[in-house]
């Protein structure tokens, strides 16, 4: 990548992660639902829930056009972690830690996903990391990202899949 | 060359999506310490501390592709520590569907070997199965060699597939030919697993395996193993079963010689106290061609028949330390031995 090309991306994750903070402008919308937001390079579009948990657990680590995947999870705490640990992995805290060390310790992979502390941050990353993948509360979504359908159904749409409120009522 | 972060920082630190312009190493650790205690008669001594096995794992992404893995433990012995270079693969990761590396690995056609190894931490029990126990001769634990793997979505299920060619087994039947192979015949492996989605995490798999091994006693011995498992690794319960069988057959006189092994174990994770609290239990079985006057020549005596109970209770103290207390009962053909066993083990 040039450096202008890699400045002026950087740039537009800027003016992405400043509309997350300023304006705080709702494309997913749906308070409540996760969306499931990826780099604008990822060349899909939907997703099934059985391959974004998939994704998500590392067990699926390439894009279908052969790009690598780069997860992104949300600190301790932050209710995004929380539903993805709750409803994705079906692990609590200290499994999920286990999991990655694992993983990393079979060589299957050789980091675990990258951590943010704020979605602001998510925003930020998720625009410039090729194959970049995280789950965000919808309502934190800026206009700009590209928000993944799952099981063909957006943020809310009735009966998407990543609602928080169902999430916290059956587990 | 940059050192960055530990193994328990990688769970929460960067999966950089391109490399920098020299390669990172990360490197993480599993250490442990224990105290036993037996009733075997035949023992010097009836009751210890030990000092377990300190592991140092590097990793280092080389190029989007390409990544490098090694492993290194000290074990402790009478007269000080001994290096030695468990793993190191270098792999190239062409799609899910398809990696290719080469070096030295866990052999993977045995479940135990590839998820745990050398991470006490990580296992449930303080001790492995007696089929893969450290420096034993059952499964051969390492595999020298090339390995092509991937996993291929089909019709609802992940199948996972392995297939490797290497030196197999040297004239020590626990080492795997680090140096060069002791004939020229390669041994090679190939596993199937299969994984459905509706029954996360459920795993089954097997795998085949075949080696010329040269003996001192017999010779030449062709060697094949078929193995099995059944995991379900939710910890509510968590469930684990594997079995394994061995034929060798002598070259210079016909004597057939079969070996089984297997066990099953059950554990589960309690959900009050915060969820640290897991008790469980195992059985284990070995029936080895192991007669007197006739022995299977790969195994040279230093296996036998016996059925093993083990039963204790994991407490994660914290997130990255276990303490483990256990107990076992050895049934054998000479004596039935009794062990208690306590154990601090954590990863770092």
């Amino acid at each position: 990548m040039s450096a202008r090309r890699a400045l002026r991306r950087w740039l537009a994750a800027g003016a992405l992660a400043a509309a997350a903070t300023l304006a705080g402008p709702r494309a997913a919308g749906a308070s409540g639902d996760i969306a499931v937001v990826v780099n604008p390079d990822v060349k899909v579009e939907n997703l099934t829930f059985t391959e974004l948990r998939k994704i998500l657990l590392g067990n699926r680590q390439f894009w279908p056009s052969g790009q690598p995947v780069t997860l992104i999870v949300r600190a301790p705490v932050a209710a995004e972690r929380t539903f993805l640990l709750q409803k994705v992995y079906d692990m609590t805290e200290a499994q999920y830690r286990q999991y990655w060390i694992a993983k990393v310790f079979r060589a299957e992979a050789t980091a675990g996903p990258r951590v943010v502390v704020s979605n602001v941050e998510s925003v930020e990353l998720v625009s410039v990391l090729s194959g970049a993948i995280v789950l965000m509360d919808a309502s934190d979504v800026p206009a700009g990202l590209k928000v993944l359908q799952v099981d063909g159904l957006l943020p809310g749409n009735k009966n998407y899949a990543l609602k928080q409120v169902a999430a916290a009522a059956t587990e | 060359m940059v050192i960055a972060a530990a193994v328990p920082a990688m769970a929460a630190s960067d999966a950089t999506p391109s490399p920098p312009s020299t390669p990172t190493l990360k490197i993480g650790g599993f250490a442990d310490f224990g105290f036993g205690a037996t009733d075997d008669p035949s023992a010097a001594v009836s009751s210890g501390f030990k000092e377990g096995q300190f592991v140092l794992h590097f990793t280092s992404v080389l190029a989007p592709r390409f990544s490098f893995f090694g492993e290194l433990s000290m074990n402790a012995h009478d007269n000080g520590f001994t290096p030695e270079l468990e793993r190191t693969i270098l792999k190239f990761q062409a799609h899910d569907m398809l990696a290719l590396s080469f070096g030295r690995y866990h052999t993977p056609i045995n479940w135990w070997n590839v998820a745990f190894h050398h991470g006490q931490w990580l296992q449930t029990t303080i001790n492995r199965p007696d089929m893969v126990a450290f420096g034993g001769d059952f499964i051969p634990v390492h595999f020298v060699g090339a390995v092509a793997n991937g996993v291929v979505p089909a019709a609802g299920v992940d199948l996972g597939y392995e297939f490797g060619v290497g030196n197999g087994r040297a004239e020590f039947p626990s080492r795997a030919g680090d140096a060069g192979d002791v004939n020229n015949n390669r041994a090679w492996f190939t596993t199937l697993n299969v994984r459905p989605d509706r029954f996360y995490p459920l795993e089954a798999g097997g795998a085949y395996y075949q080696d010329l091994v040269e003996t001192p006693s017999a010779g030449s011995v062709d060697e094949q193993i078929v193995s099995g498992h059944l995991t379900w690794t939710r910890e509510t319960p968590e469930l684990i079963s594997e079995i394994a069988y061995i034929r060798d057959r002598t070259r210079t006189t016909p004597n057939l010689y079969e070996n089984w092994a297997g066990y099953v174990q059950a554990a589960y994770r309690l959900p009050m106290w915060g969820g640290r609290w897991k008790p469980y239990f195992r059985f284990e079985r070995m029936l080895i061609a192991d007669t007197p006057d006739n022995p299977d020549p790969v195994f040279q005596s230093t296996l036998a028949d016996h059925d093993l109970l083990t039963t204790g209770l994991r407490w994660d103290c914290s997130d990255f330390v276990a303490l483990k207390g256990e107990f076992q009962r050895r049934y054998a053909r000479t004596a039935n031995v009794n062990a208690l066993l306590l154990q601090v083990s954590f990863v770092f």
